[in-house]
């Protein structure tokens, strides 16, 4: 068995002292789709902090197999995790531009002029307002910038967190595709926590149950979205 | 409940919108405010004692507001990185101007020089002082590091006194200083020393500009400057940026205390009264803004020079008082300045 690109291992996580992830264990492999699915106070955002270590955390997590629990947040994201926050995370009083100079700020090689060009291709409007501030833009638009920031630290995973959040169902169809597609034609791994377990199924091989801190399953997204409690919960049928 | 959450987040976002739109239109009256009332004062100023003493009363306001503006732009990149106002900042340029006299004594070189090397060396002690006895400190925890920063004021101060003692001395200005070096406009005296100073100052922002907007480590300080929690999430090293704000901010301090030592002396206290003023100025400007900062320095300049020019009764001993109270009347009317977003809500 090959190493996962990503595992946690008994992974716990405090706040302030209390407790909020019980000891879970997670895998990624290279490329794939993996959604985190869970009610609202389940600790899916907790997990995805834990991995860039912006939380306090026991129990091992392992990228491509070394160790980073206990690294710092700049190395983790170096090494080639990009999360998007919930709430998108994009730097508001910056140009659409320097959002996204800024999500390669920490490369060194000289593709990031042609990976911004690119950007703008797949998100023509992003290039319409390359100079307005990211902060005058529609939720739709922070959101295509969000993740395209994300993806000029060309990552090997992606953490997204509730990328559908306040966004029209249009726009969650197309954002969604784009994702798929990032996934497709660059390989990059993507955890994906979603309210939205229609959508995010679709796009994903496997997935978690987080309730209350603890995992209580973990299937193939075929399996999940046959199981009882999951479509009762999530998929409203 | 996906469209509820979208209508409430579409929401938010066109309050933003409004919120941004009614704060530009707000930043628009207080600057028109503003200048209304130096324009009014100015008329009268012109009634009352004639064109040519305004002019002259105008060039010295200008030229000492840019100085002032250049001071509050040492008080600005630290704020914006770190939301903390460096009370040391004044003491670090103080020893930042000595270390030009002494250099400028031991090896004979032109005084530009001088500067520079003073600005260099200064940059390098902000950057150890960051990490030596900043950084240990929880960086949210802005109480420790203003106490830290208060300490370093007065230990500052008791190092200079110790190591150049309190006779004043007087420092080279690097531009020609004779009563013949001057252009005349309508009668008043533009020195070159002032136009060559003012010269620098812009220059010296332009650089800053560009270091902040082409390089590197510029963005890192804007991203921080916007929102730390998520520079963290692009990789950013928050303690290396922070640290490159102490740098900048040492530097700048240094050559505002060079250009400002030739009109005054220099002494271990001297940068206090200047400081004032640059707390003015950038209280004026808004803490968080470089070109408010600048715009801060000039009116805060031009209103002293008017104010104790000609209300009878307020001389220029008095400048200090006007700078006091304009502190306190933009605290107590616009505390986030007028081109400012981020009050000083916790000093
Ligand atoms: N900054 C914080 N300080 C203290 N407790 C926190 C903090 N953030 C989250 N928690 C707690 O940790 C638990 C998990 O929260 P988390 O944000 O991970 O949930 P979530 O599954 O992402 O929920 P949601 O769907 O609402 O985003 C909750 O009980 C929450 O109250
Ligand atoms: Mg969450």
């Amino acid at each position: 068995m090959t190493e996962p690109l990503l595992r946690m291992s008994g992974v716990r996580a405090y706040y302030d002292g209390v407790e909020a992830l019980h000891g879970i264990d997670i895998t990624v492999d290279t490329g794939e789709v993996v959604v985190v699915l869970g009610a609202n106070g389940a600790g899916k955002t907790t997990t995805l902090r834990s991995i860039c270590q912006l939380t306090t955390t026991t129990g091992e997590i392992r990228f491509d197999g070394d160790l980073i629990s206990g690294a710092s947040t700049s190395s983790i994201v170096r090494r080639g995790i990009a999360m998007v926050p919930q709430g998108r995370g994009t730097l508001g009083d910056l140009s659409v531009e320097d959002n996204l100079l800024a999500g390669a700020v920490t490369r060194r090689d000289k593709g990031v002029a042609g990976d911004i060009a690119s950007w703008y291709e797949t998100f023509p409007r992003l290039a319409q307002r390359r100079h307005q501030t990211a902060g005058s833009l529609s939720g739709g638009e922070q959101q295509m910038l969000a993740i395209a920031r994300a993806l000029m630290l060309r990552p090997r995973l992606l953490l997204m967190d509730e990328p559908s959040l306040g966004l029209a169902p249009v726009i969650v169809r197309d954002l969604f595709d784009v994702l798929a597609r990032i996934n497709r034609e660059r390989g990059v791994a993507i955890v994906l926590v979603e309210q939205n377990a229609v959508l995010a199924l679709d796009i994903a091989q496997r997935g978690y149950v987080l309730e209350a801190g603890n995992l209580v399953l973990s299937a193939s997204a075929d399996q999940l979205r046959q199981d009882d409690a999951v479509r009762l919960a999530y998929l409203g049928n | 409940m996906g469209t509820v959450l979208s209508q409430a987040v579409s929401g938010g976002q066109a309050d933003l919108d409004v919120v941004a739109a009614r704060r530009r239109r707000a930043r628009l009256r207080a600057v028109l405010v503003v200048i209304v009332l130096l324009a009014a004062f100015s008329v009268w100023a012109v009634i009352d004692g004639g064109a040519q003493l305004y002019l002259q009363r105008f060039f010295d306001g200008i030229t000492n507001g840019l100085l002032y503006g250049l001071a509050a732009l040492s008080l600005v990149i630290v704020f914006k990185a770190t939301g903390i106002i460096n009370f040391a900042q004044g003491p670090m340029a103080m020893l930042g101007c000595y270390l030009a006299l002494t250099v400028l004594e031991m090896w004979p070189m032109p005084v530009l020089l001088a500067i520079v090397i003073a600005m260099v060396v200064s940059g390098l002690g902000g950057a150890v002082l960051e990490r030596v006895l900043i950084r240990p400190f929880d960086p949210d925890n802005h109480m420790a590091i203003i106490i830290v920063t208060l300490a370093l004021f007065l230990g500052f101060n008791a190092l200079a006194a110790l190591v150049w003692g309190f006779r004043p001395l007087s420092f080279p200005s690097p531009f020609p200083q004779g009563t013949a070096d001057a252009i005349e406009i309508a009668g008043a005296r533009l020195s070159y020393q002032a136009i060559g100073t003012a010269l620098l100052v812009v220059g010296a922002v332009v650089v800053l500009e560009l270091v902040l907007n082409r390089t590197r480590l510029g963005l890192s300080f804007r991203c921080v400057a916007n929102d730390v929690a998520n520079s963290r999430l692009l990789g950013i090293d928050i303690g290396r940026t922070v640290q490159f704000s102490w740098a900048l901010a040492a530097a700048v301090g240094t050559l505002g205390a060079c250009l400002i030592a030739p009109s005054t002396y220099v002494d271990p206290g001297f940068m206090n009264k200047i400081l004032v003023y640059a707390f003015a100025a950038a209280t004026l400007g808004g803490l968080d803004s470089i070109r408010g900062a600048l715009a801060g320095g000039l009116l805060t300049g031009l209103s002293v020079s008017l104010v104790t020019g000609y209300l009878p009764g307020v001389g220029s001993e008095l400048g200090l008082v006007v700078g006091f109270a304009m502190i306190i009347a933009v605290l107590q009317f616009k505390p986030a300045g007028l081109f400012g977003n981020r009050a000083m809500e916790r000093v």
